[in-house]
């Protein structure tokens, strides 16, 4: 996966499938029993992989900053608003206590809370659902990161808030200018907000490029198929039947020993029964398959002449 | 955070209430209190007027309710074996369980909560196995065994300790020890179990994607999370200590409230008795708020509605 600044890509895939793990691989956090193998993890050139926990701390809400899936659990129920905005603020910013907390009013506006000192002394449980999410994307932007992960920041929202949030992500990055991944497993909202898509299955990418071939030309049958799964207005025709996946995902940490999607896929060979790389389509467009759809047609490529990954 | 309160206050007075009815009740169902009283050989006259001068011949209810207006005006009542007020008895023995309890608590939450954290940071490792060992050995040890131990370690081979008596404050470590050790294995295992919990709790994740340095997620974070249930075993634990340990004041020969209620048990000493039953069920039920009331400043979602 790469990101231009200030650019969206939208990591999309089923639950389950590893989007999660991977994007906070990049900020090197794995869960304890994990271990983090990669060939290159940089941010603006800069490798990040094999900082030390110090150098770490200089990146993590600094640099890069992310949005959890569940806004009810992320934030710490012990402390008011304003102590955590205050912690971190303290941990990377150099403002003395007034400058900070004028600086929490401003975020807290920003993400448009409309009576900021109020919410600050409050605690999370004292706050809806949509209320803690604008909070915890105020608490992204406190040091104006380069980079913000925003892992399904709508999931667990009630619809009517979940367009909110993505409108005011989508406002915040042009305003401030960072890049974004947001992770989503619903494509229906990756078409206005991405500039770029990763499609990952069983903990792999399996296609990426630019979000208007991706959706129209999908070269992977597994973006074919969930791109079928979802009803589009004036494709999908009215009482027509919905395309489903047979089958189920295979484990993410199951060892590649064949294309992760041989048994749910519609047309597999013999020669998909080895690991596939992810093979470049055109300069922006890549696919992990032996058989994509390019222009409407499958082609015939071959694993023996690319390395697997 | 007044309601809770005083939600938490009703509740404390229901219990010792209800308690108070209960140990009143088990002491005179328990045997015809004025034969016990009177003694071995003593003639039915005796008893009968034993009887009388206590009010054993009043109904039961009508004698509880005297026995409580008297305990609210601080009249405990007469030892009739120590011939003394029995608020004066317990004066003298009360202390010495107080400062042992206060003592052996801190000791245990001193061992076993560094235990715990340390556990927990470094699940099924070797230190966890040593910190889980260390603890545990707490129970797998009877209290008197654990204490001659330490006598013969501390105090008779090393001759470093007092072994008995409650002369001064070193005369309090080592049955402090013996006592505290008791309580180590249980809240090391519920703050081993609260860190573990806590450690994988979503807003620990997030304290760590914002960089904050490892041991303030640890402290703040996720210790302070882990401790809700642990002030409150706390709280029983102490509850227990100061219903005073027979065990261990017997060894070290403190007179401490333990000591006292076997011994008044003995000579069916029975306004003695009442009376620590009553103080050892209001210990219980105060310790309990103060433990409400500390995990209400811990966590304000049980204190902020
Ligand atoms: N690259 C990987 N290697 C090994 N295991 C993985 C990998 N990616 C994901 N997993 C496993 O799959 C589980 C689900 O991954 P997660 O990132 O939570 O999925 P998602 O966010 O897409 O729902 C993880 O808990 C992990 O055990
Ligand atoms: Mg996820």
């Amino acid at each position: 996966m790469t990101l231009d600044a200030g650019e969206t890509l939208a990591v999309v895939g089923e639950s389950g499938c590893g989007k999660s793990l991977s994007a906070m691989a990049i900020t090197g956090l794995v869960p304890p029993r994990a271990k983090l193998i990669a060939d290159r993890i940089a941010l603006k050139g800069k490798s990040l992989l094999g900082l030390r926990e110090r150098e770490w701390r200089g990146i993590r809400g600094r640099r890069i900053a992310v949005v959890f899936q569940d806004p009810m659990t992320s934030l710490d129920p012990c402390y008011t608003i304003e102590d955590q905005m205050r912690e971190i603020g303290r941990q990377h910013l150099a403002l003395d206590a007034r400058a900070l907390r004028a600086r929490m009013l401003d975020l807290l506006r920003q993400v448009g809370i409309s009576s900021p000192e109020t919410r600050l002394s409050q605690y999370p449980h004292q706050l809806s659902g949509g209320l803690r999410q604008r909070v915890m994307i105020a608490i992204a932007l406190m040091c104006e990161p380069e980079l913000i992960i925003a892992d399904e920041p709508t999931t667990a929202l009630d619809v009517t808030i979940q367009a909110q949030v993505l409108r005011l992500l989508a406002d915040l990055q042009k305003e401030h200018g960072f890049g974004l991944i947001l992770i989503t497993h619903d494509l229906g909202v990756v078409a206005g907000a991405a500039d770029r898509i990763a499609v990952m299955y069983a903990g792999q990418v399996v296609e990426s490029g630019p979000t208007d071939t991706v959706l129209s030309a999908p070269a992977h049958p597994y973006t074919e198929g969930l791109l079928h799964s979802i009803p589009v207005p004036g494709r999908t025709a009215r009482g027509a039947p919905l395309g489903f996946i047979p089958g189920v995902v295979p484990r993410p940490d199951a060892p590649h020993t064949a294309c992760g999607f041989i048994n749910r896929c519609s047309r597999p060979v013999s020669a998909c029964a080895t690991p596939i790389a992810l093979m470049p389509i055109d300069p922006a467009h890549a696919a992990r398959c032996i058989r994509p759809c390019l222009g409407g047609q499958i082609v015939e490529r071959h694993p023996a002449t690319e390395t697997a990954a | 955070m007044l309601r809770f309160l005083v939600r938490r206050l009703l509740m404390t007075v229901l219990v010792v209430a209800v308690t108070s009815v209960v140990a009143f009740s088990l002491v005179h169902l328990s045997g015809d209190p004025a034969a016990a009283m009177a003694g071995e050989g003593a003639s039915p006259a005796d008893v009968e007027s034993v009887r009388k001068t206590y009010g054993f011949d009043r109904p039961l209810p009508e004698q509880y309710v005297t026995w409580l207006k008297r305990v609210f005006e601080g009249d405990f009542g007469r030892s009739h074996y120590l011939r003394a007020s029995v608020a004066q008895v317990l004066a003298d023995h009360a202390p010495i369980t107080i400062t042992l309890g206060a003592l052996a608590i801190a000791f245990a939450v001193l061992l076993s909560i560094p235990l715990g954290v340390l556990a927990a940071l470094y699940p099924n490792t070797l230190v966890d196995r040593l910190a889980v060992g260390l603890a545990v050995g707490g129970q797998a040890v009877p209290s008197f065994l654990f204490a001659l131990l330490l006598i013969y370690i501390f105090g008779v081979t090393l001759r470093v300790l007092p072994i008995s008596g409650s002369g001064s404050w070193a005369h309090f470590v080592l049955p402090a020890i013996a006592l505290g050790y008791y309580a180590t294995p249980a809240i090391m295992r519920l703050t081993r179990s609260g860190m573990l919990d806590a450690l994988q709790s979503d807003h620990v994740r997030t304290a760590r994607a914002y960089g904050l340095p490892a041991w303030r997620v640890i402290i703040k974070h996720a210790l302070r999370h882990a401790m809700i249930p642990v002030v409150s075993l706390i709280a029983v634990q102490l509850g227990f200590m100061l219903g005073g340990s027979i065990v261990i004041e017997t060894v070290f020969a403190l007179k401490g409230v333990g000591y006292l209620a076997w011994q008044s048990i003995q000579r069916s000493d029975i306004e003695v008795i009442q009376a620590i039953l009553l103080l050892i069920a209001a210990a219980y039920a105060l310790l309990t708020l103060a433990a409400d009331v500390l995990n209400g400043a811990i966590d304000p979602r049980i204190r902020v509605g």
